[in-house]
């Protein structure tokens, strides 16, 4: 069951700044900056950051929709190859976007949206793929009648249930989610997140939710790592690092969520400055707004510390775990 | 005394087949130097209440068609075009979801805050200048002179919502219309600026009418709280009585939708809106609801409740004691 299905080494994405008349190269933004992630068969994993932070760049790497710069993806024990990937591994990753509206073609009919990848990856009849693309939109609750509609007839969520059936056409075995619920109501992401749930366990389908909501996160996945400009700064189960979290910018991030039960207290931290292209380089990616930075996160990139099964990657933290 | 009054409000969109209901609120209150939160979710009409109060709607197709909307004991429905023109941002202040579709691009952000000050205050030149240093210095942007001159692009969009809150308190209005002020920003970032528009509040007496959907901001924010559903409001009271004991199956519904952490399946409320133009009799959330009886199908329920705290439903007692 625990077999490794997705494993980052390192991974590196980098866009060039180009600048003046004849566009040069001036520099890069290290949008994702050295990050290494393992992800079982069956596990849900969630990526956890704000915006800036590298985490659709990350999904979009593993996706195989850009090409890392640096580092090493592996699929299913198997190096991830560069440019255009072959059929087989293109069914077994499957991607979910945020904007329903944009990822169904408004000219396509629902039920057409979901024949599509079946023909593109099974041999079945083309009556047989009718007949599967009906039980899978049955499957996400889309009836029948609706399955005979254009796209913009349907609901925001009724949208993000079709690009669900249209993933698991596929029978995949990884389902990439970029925030699958940022665009719909609580309500609707209520329903939309069950639905995950139950595709989870049906299916044992393997999860990257890429998200800026921590209770998503904390409701669908069973592990988390949380992104600061590009690198990873606190990974582990979520029950570990939202009950404790370690990292100052984890404890910052799950401080400044209000619950909405009044009882619960509401501390949020005050971070100095704000958000930059992360730049790459040595020392920590967040001293500029950490409240417990000195001098040697600036100059020394803080390695991995494990701790009750979760990384983390900060100076303070290491320095009050060695013994006295 | 109530510094905002609505009542009757009535919002209808024109269509082919004639006007369509919107929004169509029993009442709204707000006191003077209080913040109030209204939640709802897309197309409750929430956002359309805080329009209203200024009659600034997105297409002309939307308008007031009655009600009253008594603003300092003048009621602003009764007032014409050019007479609003003198309420607007004077003494109603607003602050839109995004700002980057309310800076213009190709102007400095000091531009239009001086042009404000020069409409508003007379303000011309030197003296311009420097109160607009002052209130971008009072809503905590760095480097407030030199980020006069600078273009949206170049700033972040915590910092345009700041140059918009500026705008929106520099003609020291009585009211603050915040549609959603935060929706678009980080979480860190978010906690920051609502700290601030709070600061302000305070600061000035200022009521702020703060439209979300975030329940976990309301939480925090505001003293009292209204829930709207197609087009009213179902509950209002004091934010802890709303949150923590619901007489409304609505807002109930709504808090069980918050994901949280090991908590399993989520509570999903069954269904779409239906929107108020579409339903002939009886409460509206009647089609989703899980209490519904025959008699909520017949007959719309009014706003009551023991004291403050009233709901929209028939059978609220039982709701409370499920």
């Amino acid at each position: 069951m625990s077999e490794r299905l997705l494993a980052l080494h390192d991974l590196q994405v980098r866009y060039p700044i180009r600048k003046g008349l004849l566009r040069r190269v001036a520099g890069a933004v290290h949008a994702v900056d050295g990050v290494s992630l393992r992800l079982d068969s069956g596990g849900t994993l969630g990526i956890a950051g704000e915006s800036g932070c590298g985490k659709t760049t990350l999904a979009r790497a593993v996706a195989g929709l850009l090409s890392p710069s640096g580092g090493r993806i592996e699929l299913f024990g198997e190096k991830a190859p560069q440019g255009h990937w072959p059929l087989a591994l293109r069914r077994r990753v499957q991607m979910v976007f945020q904007d329903p509206g944009g990822s169904l073609d408004p000219r396509q009919k629902v039920i057409d949206a979901v024949r599509e990848p079946l023909e593109a990856f099974t041999r079945q009849p083309p009556q047989a793929r009718t007949e599967r693309a009906l039980a899978l939109l049955a499957e996400v609750g889309i009836t029948a009648q609706q399955a005979l509609r254009y796209p913009h007839t349907l609901s925001g969520g009724q949208k993000q249930r079709v690009a669900i059936a249209r993933a698991l056409a596929a029978e995949p075995d990884l389902i990439i989610l970029d925030e699958p619920t940022s665009a719909l109501d609580v309500s609707v992401q209520a329903q939309i997140l069950n639905l995950l749930a139950d595709i989870h366990d049906r299916l044992g389908t393997a999860f990257l939710l890429i998200s800026h909501d921590l209770d998503v996160i904390a409701h669908v996945c069973e592990r988390v790592a949380v992104l600061y400009g590009g690198r990873v700064v606190e990974a582990g189960p979520v029950a570990e690092v939202f009950r404790e979290p370690r990292h100052p910018y984890t404890r910052a991030l799950l401080a400044a969520l209000p619950d909405p039960d009044p009882d619960r207290p509401w501390r949020p931290e005050t971070l100095k400055g704000t958000v930059g292209a992360p730049e790459g380089g040595v020392g920590c990616p967040f001293r500029q707004r950490c409240p417990l930075a000195d001098a040697r996160c600036g100059q020394e990139t803080p390695k991995a510390l494990e701790i009750e099964g979760s990384v983390v990657f900060c100076h303070r933290v290491e320095e009050q775990q060695r013994p006295a | 005394m109530a510094l905002l009054s609505m009542r009757g409000v009535h919002v209808v969109v024109d269509t082919a087949e004639g006007p369509r209901t919107l929004v169509r609120l029993s009442e709204l209150e707000l006191a003077e130097g209080e913040m109030l939160g209204l939640v709802g979710e897309t197309g409750s009409g929430k956002t359309l209440t805080g329009l209203a109060v200024t009659r600034v709607f997105p297409t002309p197709s939307i308008r007031l068609q009655g009600g009253s909307i008594e603003l300092g004991g003048r009621d602003l429905a009764g007032l014409g075009e050019r007479e609003l023109l003198a309420v607007r941002g004077r003494e109603v202040g607003v602050v839109f979801q995004d700002p980057n579709a309310s800076l213009n691009p190709v102007f400095p952000v000091g531009r239009p805050l001086m042009d404000l000050l020069g409409l508003h205050r007379s303000l011309r030149g030197q003296a311009a200048v420097a109160e607009a240093v002052r209130l971008f210095q009072r809503v905590e942007l760095p480097d407030a002179a030199a980020l006069l001159s600078r273009y949206p692009h170049e700033l972040s969009g915590g910092q345009r919502q700041r140059v918009m809150i500026a705008m929106a308190i520099a003609a020291g209005p009585k009211l603050l219309v915040a549609d959603e002020p935060t929706t678009a920003l980080d979480v860190t970032v978010q906690a920051e600026l609502l700290r601030l528009l709070d600061d302000l509040r305070r600061e000035a007496g200022m009521s702020v009418l703060f439209i979300t959907h975030n329940l976990g901001v309301v939480a925090h924010m505001v003293e009292r709280v209204a829930i709207m559903y197609a087009g009213d409001v179902v509950e209002t009271g004091p934010t802890r009585a709303v949150l923590k004991e619901p007489r409304h199956p609505y807002t109930r519904l709504l808090l069980e939708a918050v994901p949280r952490q090991g908590q399993g399946r989520l509570k999903a409320i069954a269904g779409t809106a239906v929107p108020r133009s579409e339903i002939a009799q009886g409460c509206a959330f009647a089609s989703r609801c899980p209490f519904a009886q025959d008699r909520c199908r017949a007959i719309e329920p009014a706003l009551e409740g023991p004291g403050v705290h009233r709901a929209a439903c028939l059978r609220q007692e039982e709701v409370l004691h499920v």
